[in-house]
């Protein structure tokens, strides 16, 4: 039935009245270097809208025009595009041939500038990185989206939670923005606003499970990043980390094409790091146990095609995949039909659907003691707290069906006008059941077994309209003026039952449980909604400019709705163009932007306080759950860029670009003094206040370009920093807020202190401010910095004999702290006796990728990505219980040594010889209670991704008749080598799932694994 | 022409600024939460009532457990299944770190206890319009309100330390209190509550052993033997905190068959008074109470709560009996004795002495946090010098609040 719909639209439009009485254009596009044939490159009839078409695989086009007179135009990605003029007689046939040179810029390439614009890369205004995502499918294997972005991007980086197939990911967009929010970009897939939640559930430990898992990475044709404010302005609320923008893929406009593409891939996950004595000392061998070869098998299928009226492109894919622990698999089928259509000259419309559905199981890692690494590498035994069998049947598994759609139309009634509607759902309902088996022990569930299901739905609703008149001043001045709506409604419901005590495994109906434990719902429906408006000027070439505003409101439930206004300006001056400029510089631009976003306050925190209905043996009474603002307001951050674009004999592309941000309003939540019994939750205030800056630079290369070897080349590279610079006043107090904590206390937000000198008096403390502070006020920290007591090594008792741990500042050794105190790394309070000191980042201060793709004798590839992170460190809370529960070999072998241990191994030092007091400071750097003795350097450098592709085209092209078109074979590996001073096996993860507030902190969390895999691609 | 296209494009902004306005408002509300203000009505205070005792239920059992933890009463089960918080071994071993999240979560308990008692006090006092007919009366509410105002002061006055032997706490962010402060404005809200019920209820008798033993841990014998005298009596039931399979017993929870991570010290094995039932058999090596010659260490465990709804005892007429027995020990033992013997169900005492009444304690309040009191009363501690009496104000508290 669908089948036959498509047919009659194809029908329908195929018979384009525009097309008759028309003469043929012919010719082929090719790389003006090496000959080859560029496929699928572009060619446009200038000044005429929607008429073009495509070559196909041989590089060859053909359009049917009416007879007359035209400019074509030929780009393809990668190329500068060329025009030639055509004349047209009806009935004959015209060979126009192109050549295209090199463009490493992809100068002619338009790319998305904002929520109006649209620019060439040459004429854009602001810093945006564009991923050719198709080209990465083609030569690599992705699992999910993060995986194809991570290492491609500068000032950006996404990093897995976990190594759970189907797991959560968190991306680091520049410095980070404001403190509101999860701190993660708004996600947008052809124009629909697309849930990117870290959905959680009962959760598996702390982790949860990436929306953005739902999506094929094979279904994308580019994703374009808008990384700060100063591009994202036009978006509004909740765009001040960026801006990720998904397009997937089309068809051909050749004429007539129609290509089905086969794709086949099987692969092996498994374990990358093995443990060992040092850090899971008599267990370690129980640990690697656990750990399997989980097998890859992804096949797809897709058709793609078209004429000059239609294009359509279509997928089915299935994947299954196994993660490295038992109980971690992922299953997830998608459907994608994707129409473009040209009904007539001054219309198109688009529509594109996208269904999947997915199942992912998670074993139970992280904070707690059911799963398989707290079973075996916590405790010198393994396999207490836990029976494996018991272990092996804990499982929580997710099912998801999800539906994103989008249907645009553009029309251009006037040649100056054009106007353009886009609207789009997402919505996902989820299942996810949790299970423990009846008749093995589990702590709190006992013997009983325990079943519970979570549901949840999310629906979300994107639309816009805009419209843009286009005009000219003169002939060089240009203008173009455009104003918009952008909408947005969420409507989120989640339920969830549990019940214990179940008589038997083989019935896991969750009614059939006797006792019942706990049930709930949840609904938030939410709303934004923007005004936009954009100007425009160029003038030539040489310069292109814009400004405009948003002006944005969001809903804030039982309090007034934010109205936020988000200005923007923004320019860039190309140099090249001008006559004087040497003939070198492909591109010289220079461009600045300024704009401002923001992040909504949660759509409750102008509560003052919202009441829970709380059941328990009284019955059901009120207990607060969440303590609001009702002056909260949207946090503001605004950011400044400026870049410079250089592109040199075709041989070399280098863009920079620095920028800073400033939050101010953020919005900090304050955790009122629990004596107020304000303890429901976290209080939000517009109090905060935190500046970044960081410095990005990307070069491509093609230094070898010959006809039987070509090289690129490409390094990105980024830093950034930032500084808390305010945390505002405690309502309740008025006196400075304090310091935020996570729920470990050791990652903080913390702006400057006073310093503390030898000379301050009775009254002072790190916390003063202004004339109070009887020194100065150092610089603040950055966002989520590791703080904690100091650690300087063992006491001793007066015979000599290890007496515990020195830790923390004091008279005795102020000197030694002297310089941090001064500069704010440390703080100290005489009175209370407490100081803490900053140990490192949770996040890599410098990171970055280098890359090679070099391609042999036309049809054999070999790409490899390296990516690296530098100034990161890690809390290793897996070893913080190692030490607890005497499962640490180094604690152990010191303590022996030092006559305090349990065991007998070792000779016992004297105390009192040096070599004694090496032993007790290096024991006493292994106690757990203090959180500095567990943070270590945690830089990496990994070798990502590797991959030998053969296509096997160029022969498939000398047989005839060959019913197959393209073929390529690719072996590929990604995780395949890890360099790193952290002692845990890998510094990426987070047991606290993506979002948290706790970052950095490796607990039971489960590693990435190593992927190998091999795919043979068919065309026919 | 001009003027037109300004007014339209005015009127146009004006438009859309109110439909964008109006929009985003225009969404349904939350079906799991209300707003503070809209409780108000007297019809939802048998909700907010049910609030507040719903709160002391579980400040009660999670304090209690802490609270023995710390005390002789029960010790960590190393090497059991269950056993893996090392902020439960902190407690255990009095050395607790200030950011020890298992105390993060009883002294929040009893502050929220403390601020929703005190609220409805405000409310019932100031915002409710009480009708002809409401669901519950002014009075009752105020009795509410006040007995667990009181019992959140006489919890933080009573567990709560600033320093490893300096009992009190602080409330609403303000300086901090020493125990005999907080002891006082326990006593105050108790004696309040009184004034709001019958002095002959059940509800006054309740409120009189409350101070009773409000004024004992003050060490006011005669006042708490005064109040005592008006307590509870043989015949009236026990004065629990209950619980359900929503929210579970914390002692059930903690120290017994839901996640056993204190067991009960070896002595009351075999106590009737205090029953205790054997739980796992582990390495004794994995321990550190591995006797000399012995391999494996079987653990007890308090066996007063067989499942996760089992109420626990706040208040009984056998502990008003020992209160007053204590209260009268030295100036009519007599009667002390008397006492006592009715309050338990061991062999009778002749001559009650000091000891026995501590060692009776012991067995009569197992589980109950009174343990740890008398420890510290009668000088019974055992741990080392520096280790903590109390649970201690904890790093939150101390992070957010300026006078502390």
């Amino acid at each position: 039935m669908v089948g036959g719909a498509l047919a009659l639209l194809f029908t329908l439009l195929a018979s384009n009245p525009v097309l008759a009485q028309s003469g043929t254009v012919t010719g082929t596009v090719i790389d003006a270097e090496s000959g080859q044939s560029l496929p699928a490159a572009a060619i446009q009839v200038v000044g005429q809208a929607g008429l073009g078409g495509a070559t196909n695989i041989n590089g060859v086009y053909q359009l049917d025009l009416p007879a007359g007179t035209y400019t074509l135009r030929a780009s393809f990605v990668g190329y500068f595009a060329q025009e030639a003029v055509v004349v047209i007689s009806t009935g004959t046939e015209v060979t126009q041939d192109f050549e295209l040179a090199a463009d490493l810029a992809d100068l002619e390439e338009v790319i998305v500038t904002g929520a109006l614009s649209e620019r060439s890369v040459g004429q854009s205004e602001v810093s945006v990185s564009r991923l050719d995502a198709e080209a990465l499918t083609d030569q690599n294997e992705y699992q999910d989206v993060s995986q194809l972005l991570n290492g491609k991007i500068s000032g950006v980086s996404v990093q897995p939670s976990s190594g759970n197939v189907g797991g959560g990911i968190r991306f680091n967009v520049r410095a980070g923005g404001g403190l509101n929010g999860s701190g993660q970009p708004l996600i947008f897939i052809d124009g629909v606003r697309v849930d990117n939640s870290q959905i959680v559930g009962f959760g598996a430990g702390g982790q949860g499970t990436s929306a953005l898992a739902d999506l094929n990475p094979e279904d994308i044709a580019s994703i374009d990043v808008l990384k700060g404010p100063a591009a994202s302005a036009l978006y509004g609320t909740d765009a001040s980390n960026g801006v990720v923008l998904i397009s997937t893929k089309n068809g051909s406009a050749a004429d007539g094409d129609f290509n089905i593409a086969v794709r086949q891939t099987v692969g092996q996950n498994s374990q990358q790091t093995e443990y060992t004595s040092d850090n899971a000392f008599q267990t370690f061998e129980d640990a690697n146990a656990n750990f399997r070869d989980g097998a890859i098998l992804e096949t797809g299928v897709s058709i793609s095609g078209g004429t000059q009226a239609v294009r359509y492109y279509g997928q089915y894919d299935r994947r299954n995949e196994e993660g490295i622990l038992p109980n971690n698999e992922f299953g997830r089928t998608s459907l994608r039909a994707n129409f473009d259509v040209t009904p007539r000259q001054q219309l198109q419309v688009g529509v594109n659907f996208g269904y999947t559905q997915s199942a992912t199981s998670r074993p139970q890692n992280d904070n707690n003691v059911i799963g398989f690494l707290g079973n075996t590498l916590l405790r010198p035994t393994s396999y207490l707290f836990v029976d494996s069998l018991g272990v092996l049947g804990a499982q929580n598994e997710q099912r998801t069906n999800r539906f994103i759609g989008a249907a645009n139309v553009s029309w251009t009634p006037l040649p100056a006008l054009t106007l353009r509607g886009d609207v789009g759902v997402d919505a996902a309902d989820l299942r996810q059941d949790d299970f423990q088996v009846p008749g093995i022990f589990y702590p709190g569930t006992q013997t009983r077994g325990s079943r519970g299901f979570y549901g949840r739905e999310n629906d979300q609703v994107s639309f816009s309209g805009s419209a843009r008149y286009q005009y000219n001043l003169t002939p060089r001045l240009n203008l173009s003026t455009a104003l918009g709506v952008q909408g947005f409604d969420r409507r989120l419901r989640t339920i969830f039952l549990s019940n214990f005590n179940f008589a038997t495994p083989l019935i896991t109906d969750i009614g059939t449980g006797t006792e019942y434990q706990d049930s709930g719902e949840s609904y938030l429906n939410e709303r934004q909604i923007g005004v936009l408006v954009d100007q425009s000027l160029s003038y030539g070439t040489i310069f292109n400019g814009s400004a405009g505003f948003r002006q944005d409101y969001a809903t804030a439930i039982g309090g007034d709705s934010p109205s936020i206004f988000y200005p923007f300006i923004r320019g860039a001056f190309r140099f090249d163009q001008l006559d004087g400029t040497p003939a070198i510089f492909d591109l010289l631009k220079v461009r600045a932007a300024y704009g401002e976003s923001g992040q909504a306050p949660g759509a409750y925190d102008a509560q003052a306080a919202l009441y829970e209905a709380a059941v328990g043996g009284y019955g059901a009474g009120a207990i607060p759950n969440l303590i609001g603002n009702p002056d909260i307001r949207a946090e503001r951050v605004a950011e400044f860029e400026t870049g410079l674009d250089v592109e040199i004999g075709g041989l070399a592309l280098a863009e920079f670009t620095y920028y800073f941000q400033r939050a101010t309003d953020s919005i900090v939540g304050v955790e009122l003094p629990p004596s107020t019994g304000q303890v429901a939750s976290l209080v939000p205030f517009n109090v905060g206040r935190v500046d970044g800056q960081g410095l990005e630079f990307s070069l491509t290369s093609t230094p070898i370009s010959a006809r039987n070897f070509a090289l690129d080349l490409g390094a990105v590279f980024s830093y950034q920093t930032n500084e808390v610079i305010e945390l505002g006043e405690n309502p309740v107090t008025g006196n400075p807020n304090p310091a935020l904590y996570d729920g470990f206390d050791v990652n903080v937000i913390r702006p400057g202190i006073c310093a503390y000198a030898e000379n301050v008096g009775d009254d002072y403390s790190p916390e003063l401010r202004g004339e109070d502070c009887p020194t100065n006020i150092t610089d603040g920290l950055p966002r989520s910095a590791f703080y904690t007591t100091p650690v300087n090594g063992a006491r001793f008792n007066e015979d000599g004999t290890y007496a515990g741990v020195d830790a923390g500042i004091n008279a005795s050794n102020l000197a030694e702290y002297q310089d941090r105190l001064d500069s704010g790394e440390c703080e100290y309070n005489p009175s209370s006796g407490s100081s803490r000191c900053y140990f490192g980042l949770p996040y890599p201060k410098y990171n970055g990728s280098f890359t090679a793709n070099a391609t042999i004798f036309r049809d054999l590839s070999v790409y490899a990505l390296v990516d690296y992170a530098v100034g990161l460190s890690v809390l290793n809370n897996t070893r913080n219980f190692q030490l607890a529960f005497g499962n640490d070999e180094e604690s152990a072998q010191l303590a022996d040594q030092l006559g305090i241990g349990s065991a007998d191994d070792f000779p016992n030092l004297t105390p009192g010889t040096q070599e004694y007091m090496d032993a007790a400071d290096a024991y006493a750097r292994t106690n757990r209670n203090f959180d500095a003795n567990l943070i270590e350097d945690a830089d990496y450098l990994k070798l990502r991704e590797i991959s030998v592709r053969y296509s096997l085209n160029r022969l498939l092209a000398t047989v005839p008749a060959s019913p197959v078109r393209t073929a390529s074979l690719t072996l590929a590996g990604r995780n395949l080598f890890t360099s790193t001073p952290y002692s845990g096996v890998d510094p990426e993860v987070n047991f606290a799932g993506a979002r948290s507030l706790s970052r950095g902190q490796d607990f039971l969390t489960l590693q990435q694994p190593r992927v190998i895999y091999a795919t043979l691609t068919v065309g026919l | 022409m001009n003027k037109t296209l300004y007014f339209s494009a005015v009127v146009a902004g004006a438009l859309s600024i109110s439909a964008c306005d109006s929009f985003v408002n225009d969404v349904d509300p939350p079906v799991d939460l209300v707003a503070s203000d809209s409780l108000n009505q007297v019809g939802n205070l048998p909700f907010l009532v049910t609030g507040v005792r719903q709160r002391f239920a579980t400040a009660y059992g999670t304090t209690a457990l802490l609270a023995d933890g710390l005390s002789d009463a029960y010790r960590f089960a190393y090497g059991t299944s269950g056993a893996t918080f090392p902020t439960y071994i902190e407690i255990d071993d009095g050395e607790i770190e200030l950011d020890n999240n298992s105390v993060d979560g009883a002294y929040q308990g009893i502050n929220e206890l403390r601020f929703l008692a005190d609220d409805l006090i405000d409310r019932v006092t100031n915002q409710v319009e009480f009708g002809d007919d409401p669901p519950i009366t002014q009075a009752e509410a105020l009795y509410t309100g006040n007995l667990y105002a009181g019992v959140a002061r006489y919890f933080l006055a009573t567990y709560i330390g600033l320093n490893p032997r300096q009992g009190g706490a602080t409330i609403d962010s303000g300086p901090f209190i020493p125990s005999s402060e907080l002891y006082d404005q326990a006593i105050a809200n108790f004696e309040a509550a009184l004034s709001n019920v019958a002095a002959d209820s059940y509800d006054a008798r309740v409120v009189n052993s409350l101070l009773a033993r409000t004024y004992l841990y003050a060490g006011d014998n005669g006042q708490a033997a005064a109040a005592a005298a008006n307590g509870l009596v043989e015949g009236d039931a026990d004065f629990s905190a209950l619980y359900s399979p929503q929210t579970n017993n914390p002692i059930w929870i903690g120290a017994g068959p839901g996640r056993t991570q204190y067991a009960a010290d070896p002595r009351f094995e075999g106590d009737d008074l205090a029953p205790t039932e054997a739980y796992e058999t582990v390495n004794c090596e994995d321990t550190p109470f591995c006797e000399e010659g012995e391999t494996t260490l079987t653990y007890e465990r308090q066996a007063l709560y067989p499942t996760d709804s089992t109420p626990i005892p706040f208040i009984t007429w056998q502990e008003t009996n020992l209160i007053r027995a204590e209260a009268l020990l030295s100036s009519d033992n007599g009667q002390a004795t008397d006492l006592v013997n009715a309050a338990y169900d061991g062999d009778d005492v002749d001559n009650l002495d000091l000891d026995t009444l501590i060692d009776i304690r012991d067995q009569v309040l197992f589980t109950r946090g009174a343990r740890l009191v008398d420890q510290r009363r009668f000088d019974r501690w055992h741990l080392g010098a520096d280790t903590w009496q109390y649970l201690p104000i904890t790093q939150t508290e101390r992070n957010a609040n300026p006078n502390i």
